[in-house]
């Protein structure tokens, strides 16, 4: 029984542990045997790897394995093979999962353009479009470099490259007992850098009948490797409603809250629930999904200057509230926003009646939102949700290097207020006697 | 400036009225500039200094600057080098996100202000090209 988790992460991950009864400091959240080290000092007895972090490397799981903690996630073979891009797309050939045509060396140049990928990882690391078949060579030769730099491993495979694909993933939970359910699906079309910027639930590319087939699927992929606990099943989906399994994510993902809002689930509950040995309570007939959300990444960054990460300290932080929207966020005002961790500040959630309405109430929100002392991506964020093309739910993976008038601001006038705001921060606080006597003036009760 | 009154004013703050009508602002300072949210959107006035445009800074002098601030990843360089335009000659990290700076002219490497490891200042200057 589990009594006592330690989370072994930061920020919004760690959203529950800000009302944790106790605080581990650790020196980095990259070392297994110290994050367990610290598990067994508290007297937890098990550990929540959150996501990023150590979530996928199998250490921190051998590691509890070793130490009779309960680590929160799959096996460490599980972690290992999905780990694995060569190794994980076999099995899922054999479990009779669409994988994409994939090579080992020049397929010929009818299957051309070729996507080059690292075993070892992604994240766009070691990955190049080949459009020419006399560019292979030196692609692989250069792609293989940065896979080994970026995760020690430096094998590279071909792949058939699927032209402008929706990203659509699947949401699945399976106990120790063999029992495996899929909660429906999330589109994270929307990417920046290979890095998902707006996620939503239902997809629109969605029917009935593809939705039973890839969930299908996706149950079939985590039966293949007797998975236990939350996962993710990543499909690409080409323009003539094929899907290709892309990837597993054995852990949480940034973007479960959306399925959390559609189907009323508490994924962490699940999980711990799974990791107790405890069978799944949940039959695929009895799930639903009701309404449509969205999440926005709201990230430290600068749109408008090819997304460069930005930092500084929180000045103000005024979250957004009300009936369908979900915050989570690891700041507040005075946070310093280093260069350590990703620039995730936070994920803003809504859930509404039809995507619609979730549109609506997702700019309403946005327009809420004051982050100020770090530069952030919320009005950029604001003209995406409100574009003509995310409306009309025509998405691929490139929808943002397609849609470039999106990155930068329509010239606006500074309403007057704006600059009289302006000239006030500008001017310090303290010696401004005048303000006083407006603060204490009629207007004060007004 | 517009006639206004301030109603109310703290360090991040104030009520303002203005041609009859009462407005709440948020501001803080960025840098140089200042950043105003009014009304659902936020407004950056950018200081005396030309404001607005890309921050990247422009090399061709042979300076090499940190785009922004970072951890130096890795040189590719050393004092006496000699690189070609467009040559990687650092690589930045900065949240988990590497960036390579590229030489903007081609000469000798005069002048190697960093090592790797090093944690940077957005502006900062790393590398002198002659």
């Amino acid at each position: 029984m589990i009594r006592k988790v330690l989370v072994a992460n930061r920020g919004e991950n760690a959203l529950h542990a800000r009302s944790a009864n106790q605080r581990q400091r650790i020196e980095s959240y990259l070392d297994a045997e110290e994050i367990v080290r610290a598990a067994t000092a508290t007297g937890a007895d098990a550990i929540h790897p959150g996501y990023g972090f150590l979530s996928e490397r199998t250490t921190l799981s051998a590691a509890c394995e070793r130490s009779g903690i309960v680590f929160i996630g799959p096996s460490t073979e599980t972690i290992r093979t999905m780990g694995d891009k060569l190794e994980s797309k076999a099995q899922m050939r054999n479990a009779g999962v669409p994988i994409t045509p994939m090579w080992q060396s020049d397929p010929g140049r009818h299957e051309y353009p070729l996507l080059i990928k690292a075993v070892g990882g992604g994240g766009g690391k070691g990955m190049r479009l080949v459009e020419d078949p006399k560019n292979l060579q030196a692609a692989m030769a250069s792609a293989s470099r940065e896979a080994a730099s970026a995760f020690g491993d430096d094998r590279v495979f071909i792949e058939k490259y699927i032209q402008n694909p929706r990203h659509i993933e699947f949401q699945i939970l399976g106990d120790a007992h063999g029992n495996v359910v899929h909660v429906f699906e999330r589109e994270c079309s929307i990417q920046r850098r290979h890095q998902k910027v707006i996620e939503e639930s239902p997809s629109v590319a969605m029917t009935p009948e593809l939705r039973t087939a890839m969930g299908d699927a996706a149950v079939r992929a985590a039966a293949a490797v007797g998975y236990r606990g939350a996962g993710t099943v990543e499909f690409i989906l080409d323009s003539k409603q094929d899907f290709y399994f892309l990837e597993m994510n054995t852990r949480l993902q940034v973007e479960h809250p959306v399925t959390e809002m559609v189907t009323g689930l508490d994924l962490v509950r699940e999980q711990i629930e799974i990791a107790n040995g405890n069978a799944l309570q949940l039959r695929q007939s009895d799930l639903r999904q009701t309404g449509h959300a969205i999440e926005c990444r709201i990230y430290a960054e600068v749109p408008e200057e090819k997304f460069r990460p930005a930092t500084g300290r929180v000045a103000v932080y005024r979250p957004p509230s009300g009936p369908g929207v979900r915050v989570d966020s690891g700041i507040d005002r005075g946070s310093e926003i280093g260069i350590h961790f990703d620039p995730l500040l936070a994920k803003l959630i809504v859930h509404a009646p039809s995507r619609t309405a979730a549109i609506e109430r997702m700019q309403r929100a946005l327009s809420e939102f004051v982050i100020l002392g770090v530069r952030h991506n919320i009005e950029f964020l604001k003209r995406v949700i409100s574009s003509e093309p995310f409306a009309a739910g025509q998405l691929d993976t490139h929808f943002l290097e397609r849609h470039t008038e999106l990155l930068n601001p329509a010239e606006t006038e500074l309403p007057p207020v704006v600059l009289v705001a302006a000239s006030l921060a500008a001017s310090p606080h303290r010696n401004a006697p005048f303000n006083d006597v407006w603060t204490t003036g009629p207007w004060r009760n007004t | 400036v517009t006639p206004h009154r301030v109603l109310e004013r703290t360090e991040n703050s104030a009520r303002i009225e203005i041609e009859g009508e009462i407005h709440q602002l948020y501001f803080a300072r960025e840098g140089s500039a200042v950043v105003v949210w009014h009304n659902g959107t936020t407004y950056r006035v950018e200081g005396a200094k030309q404001g607005g445009g890309p921050q990247h800074p422009v090399n061709s002098t042979g300076e090499i600057r940190a785009p922004m601030p970072g951890k130096v990843l890795h040189l590719n360089v050393a004092v006496d080098s000699v690189v070609a335009e467009r040559d990687t000659v650092v690589i930045l990290e900065s949240m988990k996100m590497e960036t390579s700076l590229h030489a903007g002219k081609s000469g000798r490497v005069c002048r190697v202000l960093v090592e790797p490891g090093q944690v940077v200042e957005m502006g900062e200057l790393l590398i002198v090209i002659e």
